[in-house]
């Protein structure tokens, strides 16, 4: 290919990041400051801060519809709710809840918040799993089955 | 009286002669053009599209017998076709990108629907 086909393609790549944020929204999902890049095997990878992990999943199908993608590269981020200070309960039956270093049950166990204790929320890193401080300032992600807003 | 009758061989010639100096674009191409500009339509921030405008202007193109090659650092980097129609050309890439190309004997500009790129004989 040679450069003016380059060129071109490059515009209209580029012109194609606009149809990116118009998907996106068009998709029922609020995000701003995102950023697209396309590359030339039909990659297209974004990146930028949202306000969960269930966003971030949205925005990622919502562009895998885009014409000329063949996959979607997320480097978003959720939002750091730190200094929010926003706090969950622990509601598990009776046990305490596993605090554990990443989102999933195959993770180490790091620690452990205290039944019907209060959590801080840093951050909703995945719909089924946030990124909590316990009382005793453990850090680490838990289910969101056992976190109810206090 | 010789004036005259001089006068107006004089006018016919010279209307003779100069149209038969008017080059058609199809002379006017055909020779070693410099980029000396590209521009885009609209505002476009890509790195990618940075790159690329400064390969081609670094870059000249060669227009010969209906064929162009364009170089950079002696180097081939592209190639294609030009035609000329009723004294429109069109410049064509390998991948079949048409280009309206207005020539004069200072400027060729190439002009596509998202950029435009002007050179200068070189």
């Amino acid at each position: 290919m040679g450069l003016f086909d380059k060129l071109s393609k490059a515009v209209t790549t580029a012109k194609e990041k606009t149809d990116y944020n118009t998907l996106v929204t068009a998709s029922g999902i609020k995000a701003t400051d995102l950023k697209y890049s396309m590359s030339t095997d039909g990659i297209l990878t974004v990146s930028g801060i949202v306000a969960d992990g269930a966003t971030r999943e949205a925005i990622v199908a919502a562009l895998k519809k885009a014409e000329g993608v063949k996959e979607v590269k997320s480097l978003l981020e959720a939002e750091d709710l730190t200094e929010k200070r926003i706090m969950m309960k622990v509601v598990t039956r009776s046990s305490n809840l596993n605090i554990r270093k990443g989102p999933g049950t195959e993770f180490d166990i790091v620690g452990k918040a205290a039944h019907h204790s209060n959590v801080q929320l840093l951050k909703k890193t995945y719909p089924k799993w946030y990124l909590i401080k316990s009382e005793n300032g453990i850090e680490g992600y838990c289910s969101t089955d056992y976190l109810a807003q206090v | 009286m010789k004036l005259k009758f001089l006068l107006p061989l004089l006018i016919l010639a010279a209307a003779l002669v100069f149209p038969g100096c008017k080059k058609g674009p199809e002379k006017l191409i055909a020779k070693t053009w410099k980029v000396t500009n590209v521009m885009t339509k609209g505002t476009i921030q890509d790195s990618v599209f940075t790159v690329l405008k400064n390969q081609l202007m670094n870059a000249e193109m060669t227009f010969t017998e209906n064929k162009y090659t364009m170089t950079s650092g002696g180097n081939a980097i592209e190639h294609g076709t030009y035609s000329v129609v009723n004294d429109i050309v069109t410049v064509t890439t390998e991948e079949g990108m048409n280009m309206n190309a207005v020539v004069t004997k200072e400027t060729l500009t190439l002009d596509t629907p998202d950029f435009m790129t002007t050179l200068q004989p070189k």
